[in-house]
């Protein structure tokens, strides 16, 4: 595809006039209206509607900015302006700099990167809504529920103040007792499954909900990123939750994975939090590259240069950034061969984030720039990313590092890494999108203030720390002396933030002045080349009444109209503006051709996830106050709301009419549900599991190379004889599985109920088996970090196959109430699907404990 | 299909032959990176592994992982290098087939999909031969443990 500027076509790059607009149907008012959340405050807890989601995820992710981000680094900065200050207490400057880090690592950036997704994507792919509406509402509540957790610390006076990080044992029960560092623990926790649950709505939104011709090669460069981010997000927190679940067995269990003296390892915490924590900067730093190349083609009346390598640089990095947690281990004592690994591949990363600033710039170079802030903020997002990506190529450099460690020029690196990569592009992301969720334009004037404020600042602030740094001022000191020739910079490091600050409220002044005065925004005020740019200003809560058919990577500049096309996909997706009225319709399309692949309901409001997200909360918060009946109430809460929210709804029309509209188009309907939208679901839970599985076998196995005795004196190798019998059993509950599925494609309804009660009944025998045998083992969790892994990783296999138990009795259920037919039966077969991954996860790890002592 | 939908012609969703070119191109796509994460997990696994053992057992000499670390390495270099060049191969061929089919929409847009995909395949390719030697390499100068 030519990448120059169109000589042809309706519309010019940048230019506001001219853009094709999407046609208005007389059902406009029908569709909004069925797709629309229902109104007052009741309507407010059960709505799933996408900008209502994205909108809070954002304003959410603002509001811990505000907190977290600014009023603690100017509390701190102010002590830090001249030596032997005393403004703050040691104890508060820790909890500061946690809070700070914490804050801003998880609860800021992932909500306003994961609201901007789900707000936009619908708009930018041309489809009406994510695939799973509910799932988004309950990342919501848990991003809110688990902020609020965290924050309810300081109620208590209970702030945690061992870092972002939370090293053990600095974080062990020994050198934090209290409450402060469970509050850390949990509320992170709760987010955290936030984060995961989005990910899945924004995979499987991005891969399948596309209009037709939105191939794989059209797919705008911000739905590319936020793809690859959303499957590092899988990768990444699944092993912090798993390390932050060991850290508080640690805590509230009094189990021994950290502690050194019973066969624990404290380098194994760094390991899990690592490898998560590196990857984490990836995860906030791949969208804001997406949003860039989203903005910057735009204001250059451009299309963007080199957008295969765009798309290679960003699966590049996401693979890379895998293979980078140990540089922030280079001074524990690795072997120096595991050292050189994780350089090699920390400079690695230096190529496909070259690739990106060239392409950047290639694009740049060869357009017309229009001065406006939000070209302004990605141009200052160029520079000072650019520093931070140079000081970041200086520091994988193990011999730099160990000279560079734990002091300012690290902060130094990271501020420009994390305010330019990061802060620069949202702020650029929203000047350029506020105009269509709001239909009015922010102020120019006031924006470009606030821009120049903002990067003087960040400069000020941040340039000197470098300098500091060198000179040898180490990281997380409430004070230091006079006389090392550090106050000066410091001095100008603070008033640096007396420039940021009045840069956000101005931006915040805009905000509001733009929401009651701002000039109305047409529907493309920028003359942007993407979709969402079709629809009207604010959209309408459906997006769209006839879906786009697309030709090209950039839609508005290069087709006369938004909907022309083969006359076929012509006639369908007209088809879907007037029919059906009754229920919402999206459309599934292929992966790679995008050619349509299912209609199909996606889930309305329900205030199910709210429910289950409470009692989520409800169990963190029970462990925090050790009142382990309460976690107990919270877990069934949970698996209630998991029940309700699933529980199948009458489709709205029978198969006849599903068939009459297949006949007709060619393309399947599913009233009752997608059957491709749950196969994909069942499959990143599945992966999901395979992640937390594969952290707890890492965790065996590094706790036994810890240790040279294993299992340790005194305890006995494990009788291996029952786990046989529970291992077949557990087998024959997947081969019953599969015969359950089998039976009701041939529509044998009592052979799909005789199936799925064997298949409960060797499952829930193999886990009597199980219980029985840990019964004789005569050690308990707490005895060493032997018997801590056997039983944690135990748990998780009872854990994951307990989870098919309930999934497999509401099968039976639904079996019974005539719910699941031939054509409709993708709970059964995804039942099915879990069963084997259950069975899996059984038969490895009770394998890996009873007869790895044997063999190791 | 089930046998509910007995009566209705057989739709472009169904398609077998569109999930075995997804299947190709994702394979294009995604081996010179998973290549390389395999090749970066086992040597750093196994690296942390006899590193340990050596020093608490005595048990393996350290050249053995000298060895493996570089023979690891050769042979995560040789399948990226396969794999690279199936991925330029299918670019080639279906950039060209893209420009023969000019003029019918639908043949371009499959032949410029999979050239840009293929494409982007053999560019990580190059990337991720690169960053297994970068990776591997240092094992045949450093002391290991």
């Amino acid at each position: 595809m030519s990448d120059d500027e169109p000589e042809e076509g309706p519309g010019r790059p940048g230019s506001p006039r001219a853009t094709p607009s999407v046609e208005r149907p007389s059902t406009d008012e029908e569709l909004a209206s069925e797709w629309a959340d229902p109104p007052g405050l009741w309507g407010r807890l059960r709505a799933v509607q996408n900008d209502a989601i994205g909108q809070r995820l954002l304003l959410t992710g603002f509001f811990f900015l505000i907190l977290g981000g600014s009023l603690d680094s100017v509390a701190m900065r102010l002590q830090l302006a001249r030596p032997e200050s005393d403004l703050l207490s040691p104890q508060l400057f820790n909890e500061l700099f946690t809070n700070h880090g914490s804050v801003t690592m998880f609860l800021v950036i992932l909500p306003i990167f994961e609201g901007f997704a789900i707000l936009l994507l619908p708009f930018l792919l041309g489809t009406r809504e994510m695939p799973f509406p509910r799932l988004g509402a309950f990342a919501y509540y848990t991003f809110l529920f688990g902020g609020l957790l965290y924050y309810s610390s300081t109620l208590f006076q209970l702030v945690p103040d061992a870092g972002w990080f939370a090293y053990a044992p600095l974080s062990s029960n020994e050198f934090s007792p209290g409450l402060a560092l469970d509050f850390w623990v949990l509320g992170l926790g709760v987010a955290e499954v936030g984060a995961i649950a989005a990910a899945g709505e924004i995979i499987i939104g991005i891969l399948k909900m596309r209009a037709p011709g939105m191939t794989l090669s059209r797919l705008p460069l911000f739905a590319w990123a936020m793809l690859v981010t959303a499957f590092m997000i899988l990768f990444a927190f699944t092993p912090l939750i798993v390390g932050s679940l060991l850290l508080e067995l640690d805590r509230g269990f009094h189990t021994q994975f950290f502690n050194v003296e019973q066969g624990g390892s404290v380098l194994l915490w760094q390991h899990l939090f690592w490898i998560f924590g590196h990857p984490e900067v990836y995860i906030q730093f791949l969208p804001a590259a997406g949003i860039v190349s989203m903005v910057l083609p735009v204001f250059v009346r451009r299309k963007i240069a080199g957008y295969t390598w765009l798309v290679g640089a960003f699966v590049a990095i996401g693979f890379l950034s895998f293979g980078l947690w140990a540089h922030h281990m280079f001074a524990v004592g690795l072997p120096p061969l595991v050292l050189s690994f994780f350089a090699a591949a920390s400079l690695v990363i230096g190529i496909p984030a070259g690739v990106q600033i060239f392409a950047w710039l290639a694009t740049l170079w060869s357009g017309k720039p229009v001065w406006n802030t939000a070209f302004l903020f990605v141009l200052g997002f160029l520079v000072i990313f650019v520093i931070g990506g140079i000081t970041g190529i200086m520091v994988a450099a193990v011999p730099f590092d160990l000279q560079a460690h734990d002091t300012y020029f690290i902060v130094a690196h990271l501020h420009y890494v994390l305010i330019g990569g990061v802060g620069f592009p949202i702020f650029a992301g929203i000047y350029y999108w506020w105009p269509k969720y709001t239909g009015r334009l922010l102020d120019e004037r006031l924006g470009k203030l606030s821009f120049w404020l903002l990067f003087i600042g960040v400069n000020v602030t941040f340039f000197p720390m470098h300098i500091v740094g060198l000179l040898g001022m180490p990281r997380r000191v409430y004070t230091y002396p006079s006389g090392l020739g550090w106050e000066i910079w410091n001095m100008i490091s603070t008033a640096g933030v007396f420039l940021i600050v009045p840069g956000i409220l101005l931006f915040i002044v805009n905000i509001i002045y733009s929401k009651r005065r701002g000039a109305p925004a047409g529907a493309n005020p920028w003359g942007g080349d993407t979709l969402e740019w079709a629809v009207a200003s604010p959209p309408l809560d459906h997006g769209w009444s006839v879906l786009p058919i697309v030709h090209s990577r950039h839609p508005l500049w290069d087709q006369p109209a938004v909907s022309e096309g083969d006359a076929k996909l012509e006639r369908f997706v007209e088809a879907l503006a007037q029919w059906p009225l009754r229920w919402r319709a999206a459309l599934i399309v292929r992966t790679t051709d995008a050619l349509p692949e299912e209609v199909f309901r996606v889930a309305g409001p329900s205030v199910w996830p709210f429910v289950t997200a409470i009692g989520l909360v409800t169990i963190f918060a029970a462990e925090l106050l050790k009142l382990r009946l309460g976690a107990l109430a919270g877990a069934l809460v949970v698996v209630a709301g998991a029940i309700g929210w699933n529980w199948p709804e009458r489709p709205p029309i029978d198969e006849e009419e599903e068939l009459a509209f297949e006949r007709e188009h060619g393309v399947p309907v599913r009233a009752g549900g997608s059957d491709v939208v749950a196969q994909w679901g069942m499959g990143l839970s599945i992966l999901f599991v395979a992640i937390a599985f594969a952290s707890f076998l890492l965790t065996y196995f590094y706790l036994r190379l810890e240790n040279d005795v294993w299992p340790p004196a005194g305890i006995a190798l494990p009788d291996a004889r029952l786990f046989a019998v529970s291992a077949a059993l557990a087998i024959a509950g997947v081969v019953a599985a599969y015969v359950a599925v089998r039976r009701i494609r041939l529509g044998d309804h009592r052979g799909l109920r005789l199936s799925l009660g064997g298949m409960l009944a060797f499952g829930s025998a193999a886990m009597a088996l199980q219980i029985i045998s840990y019964s004789r083992l005569g050690f308990g969790g707490t005895d060493h970090a032997y018997g801590s892994i056997f039983f944690t990783l135990g748990g998780f296999c009872f854990g994951v196959l307990g989870v098919a138990l309930i999934m497999g009795a509401m099968t039976l259920v639904w079996g019974f109430r005539h719910a699941l037919t031939p054509r409709r039966h993708v709970t059964a077969s995804n039942t099915a699907r879990f069963w084997a991954a259950a069975v899996t996860v059984w038969v490895i790890g009770f394998s890996t404990l009873y007869l790895g002592p044997y063999l190791t | 299909m089930t046998a509910g939908d007995g009566n209705v012609e057989p739709t472009a969703a169904a398609s077998p032959e569109a999930r075995r070119r997804f299947l190709t191109l994702a394979g294009l796509f995604l081996a010179g990176p998973s290549i390389w994460m395999a090749h970066f997990f086992a040597v750093y696994l196994l690296a942390e592994t006899l590193c340990v053992v050596d020093v608490n057992a005595e048990v393996l000499s350290l050249p053995l992982l000298s060895a493996a670390t570089l023979l690891a390495t050769a042979l995560a270099v040789v399948a990226a290098a396969v794999t690279t060049l199936l991925a330029y191969r299918r670019w080639r061929r279906t950039a060209s087939a893209s420009y023969v089919a000019d003029g019918d929409r639908s043949s371009e847009t499959e032949g410029e999909h999979d050239a840009e995909i293929a494409l982007a395949g053999f560019l990580l390719g190059i990337l991720f031969i690169v960053a297994i030697l970068f990776v591997g390499m240092p094992a045949a100068a450093l002391d290991p443990c």
